[in-house]
């Protein structure tokens, strides 16, 4: 077939930007692969990216001034949207082949997001959760396909390497880190995590050797529109510094500087252990901290759980279904911060800090195991393989019908090549 | 044989579902359809028709386009007839046949007339409007066993007593409900059944509220609105319904209607053209007018042998003209085109 995808760009850091690539690569060799790259990403003109025809991202932040027109000239089979629905005004107007990964991070799930949704000639549920939504508030049928993690990247390290690791980021070896690795969003409810530290350390006064990891700007961007358009609604960064002095948390909170937070760092660095990337940061954790208010799938909980961290979420929304054996905790409320007036989980407090707790005084190598062959079953391989190829299989029947004695198939598949 | 068909598919669309039985058909009759599958919802633009003429299967014999008007506007060539549709089926050297699932605009029909081997009409009204020569082929129907009345009725929780009048189809302004709703303010006692929405959003658009709201205050308590019919259940609510009303104020056929007649509902239509001729054949009843609606409407319910000569009438006009019947037909026509 040939697939468009419409996302953040492959080659960035983000987590759409990591599903994309990942999706390409293996998608590749039997499909051919064009990707239009948002916010501005490619103002140049189109380039070949080992095999996938990057084109240039046009005006509009989403991409959607070009989308239509590339979606033609690539005579693509499909347009694949890595991005919450809610972002686009025009595209599911248009008559192509549009596929959306309905990204619901929520619950009940938005209008803005199910309105853009019934001209869709397939649509991709990334979570069960969202799956129900769709079904539940819109009638909506999806197709379920999860995000996955390459498991060949994230891997846990040996107890030497894991060392290795703590030092690379400045801790001592019998530190007990937690990470935690985000975007700064007010949905994220960092500053309620926050307190949860506060409890855990209040509650565990022989814990001296505590340390939360953020990868996260702790900062809000100094203009108004360093804001990327992320959501295309309105989903703030808030100064955290202020709450974390407030909350006495400086000496056991980490977080690097905003420049290094902007560029980025590797997944993986191509000298491992030598520089930060995000396994060695992962390897020198002993859990991983992300109680959201809401998350559409869990990205950042798979690469935890593939490096055999035990990963703590909020129960709510997608994120639970991800974590396989980490640890979920209530929500205690709920809060409308965004202008479409969806959900987001108030995650408990103390049970986050018991779910702590619980990591510090567990047999983290016997449960990083679990964790480990957890994330298997999300490995990119897997996903692809299980849920992308008969879906696609699927689509192609449905896109190229013949129909004769002998049943339904392909004409297009039994030529053999894309046309 | 190979068939070509451009069609939208696997849509909610009437065309979509008629090309979906027609290609059932066409298959039982020994020809292999290959779908050319036309995006039915969205703005078109002139890439869309090109996107759309690019793929198509090499070794057909023949090329068959399910023309409605809306189905293929598009950027430069505004108007209904698309140049660039026929121009690039054209360079494919096959012959081309044309089923006009709406007819009447003069300056399409002439030019679809002129580039197409072949025009299909599905009734007599039909090709008397498209004013060119055409070849009428009648919309097919299914003839479906239907279930036990009492049975379905207490499926969808209907009371088995309770008579029930019903519609179920696309809806918007021009399916003319509100007339449906009215007639049945005076009729006492009796259920009123909706089944359908509107193509795009399984969620209600304006007119469907507003229908709501008023079949709420002039039927109150006997009206149940069950939105879109999925397929499985289809024969359930067709079977609940013991009178058929077809309020649309405008139509050249109708699926929705040949699907009824197909489960031998007793019918009532309203009084146009394309629904008179069945009328002419026995195979249903037209109403002139709301009181008249009333009337008839009472009559059936009143009168249980007239109601079931009807449904037989219906039932003996969807065996004369089930898809088998039609897909010889157009086999007939398609080898006349390609000998």
């Amino acid at each position: 077939m040939k697939l468009i995808f419409l996302s953040d760009r492959s080659w960035g850091k983000s987590a759409y930007a990591k599903v994309t690539d990942n999706l390409s690569r293996r998608l590749m060799p039997k499909h051919e692969i064009a990707q239009i790259p948002m916010g501005s990403a490619l103002r140049g003109g189109n380039f070949n990216d080992k095999g996938v025809l990057i084109y240039g991202s046009g005006v509009n932040p989403f991409g959607e001034d070009v989308a239509t027109g590339y979606f033609h000239e690539f005579k693509a089979d499909m347009l694949i949207t890595v991005k919450e629905p809610w972002v686009f005004r025009t595209l599911q107007d248009e008559a192509i082949n549009l596929v959306p990964m309905a990204i619901i991070d929520h619950s009940p799930v938005s209008a803005g997001i199910t309105t853009k949704l019934h001209t869709a000639f397939k649509v991709i549920a990334i979570s069960r959760h969202g799956q129900r939504e769709l079904k539940k508030e819109a009638d909506i049928e999806s197709t379920y396909i999860p995000h996955g993690v390459d498991t060949k990247v994230f891997t846990p390290y040996t107890e030497e390497e894991k060392k290795k690791c703590k030092e690379l980021w400045y801790f001592n070896e019998d530190d007990f880190v937690i990470s935690m690795i985000t975007m700064n969003r007010a949905r994220k409810m960092i500053p309620h995590q926050l307190r949860a530290i506060k409890i855990f350390l209040e509650s565990n006064p022989d814990v001296k050797n505590f340390y939360l990891m953020m990868w996260t700007p702790v900062r809000p961007p100094s203009r108004p529109d360093e804001t990327e358009p992320s959501m295309g609604v309105a989903d703030i960064s808030v100064d955290l510094l202020p709450e974390m002095v407030r909350l006495g948390l400086l000496k056991p909170i980490r977080w690097p500087d905003p420049k290094t937070i902007s560029q980025g760092i590797p997944d993986l660095s191509p000298t491992p252990m030598m520089a930060w990337d995000i396994v060695s940061l992962l390897n020198a954790s002993d859990g991983y901290l992300l109680a959201s208010g809401g998350e559409g799938a869990g990205l950042t909980y798979l690469e935890a759980l593939a490096c055999g961290l035990i990963p703590i979420c909020t129960d709510y929304a997608a994120a639970p279904e991800y974590i396989g054996p980490g640890i979920t905790v209530p929500m205690k409320d709920y809060v409308i911060i965004n202008t479409p007036g969806t959900r987001y989980a108030i995650p408990d407090e103390y049970k986050i800090a018991e779910a702590i707790t619980k990591i510090y005084n567990t047999d983290r190598v016997k449960a990083g195991r679990k964790c480990r062959a957890f994330a298997e079953r999300f490995s990119w391989d897997n996903v692809v393989e299980k849920y992308m190829n008969p879906f696609l299989e699927k689509c192609e029947t449905e896109l190229y019908p013949k129909i004769t004695k002998e049943g339904l198939t392909s004409w297009r598949s039994e030529l053999g090549r894309p046309m | 044989m190979k068939i070509g068909m451009v069609t939208p598919w696997k849509v909610r669309c009437g065309i979509a579902t008629y090309s979906d039985a027609l290609s059932k058909a066409l298959v039982k009759e020994g020809a292999e359809v290959y779908i050319i599958r036309h995006t039915r919802f969205g703005q078109r633009t002139d890439e869309t028709i090109r996107h759309l003429t690019s793929k198509v299967p090499p070794d057909i014999d023949l090329i068959h386009i399910q023309h409605e008007y809306g189905l293929f506007y598009s950027g430069s060539d505004n108007n209904a007839f698309n140049a660039l549709l026929y121009q690039g089926m054209r360079e494919y050297g096959k012959p081309i046949v044309t089923t006009m699932h709406s007819v009447g605009n003069w300056l399409t029909d002439v030019l679809i007339r002129n580039v197409s081997d072949e025009v299909i009409t599905h009734n007599a009204f039909c090709k008397r409007r498209f004013a060119f020569d055409s070849e009428v082929i009648p919309h097919g129907c299914d003839l479906v066993e239907p279930m036990n009345r009492e049975e379905a009725k207490m499926a969808l929780g209907i009371p088995k007593k309770i008579p029930i009048v019903g519609y179920v189809g696309f809806i918007s302004p021009y399916k003319g409900l509100e007339v449906l709703i009215e007639a049945m303010m005076k009729v006492k006692n009796v259920g009123v059944f909706i089944g359908g929405g509107y193509h795009t959003t399984q969620e209600s658009t304006e007119y469907i509220n507003m229908l709501k709201e008023n079949s709420e205050k002039m039927v109150p308590g006997r009206i149940q609105w069950y939105g879109y019919v999925p397929e499985e259940k289809l024969n359930t609510v067709y079977s609940a319904i013991d009178v058929f009303v077809y309020p649309s104020r405008f139509a050249t056929e109708s699926g929705a209607l040949l699907t009824a007649m197909g489960h031998g509902k007793a019918m009532i239509a309203n009084d146009i053209a394309p629904f008179r001729e069945k009328q002419k054949e026995g195979a249903i009843w037209t109403y002139k007018n709301i009181k008249n609606l009333r009337t008839k409407i009472r009559k059936l319910l009143k009168n249980e042998e007239e109601r079931e000569n009807l449904e037989k009438e219906a039932r003996e006009y969807a065996k004369r003209n089930n898809w088998e019947n039609i897909a010889r037909k157009h086999i007939e026509l398609y080898e006349k085109l390609t000998q």
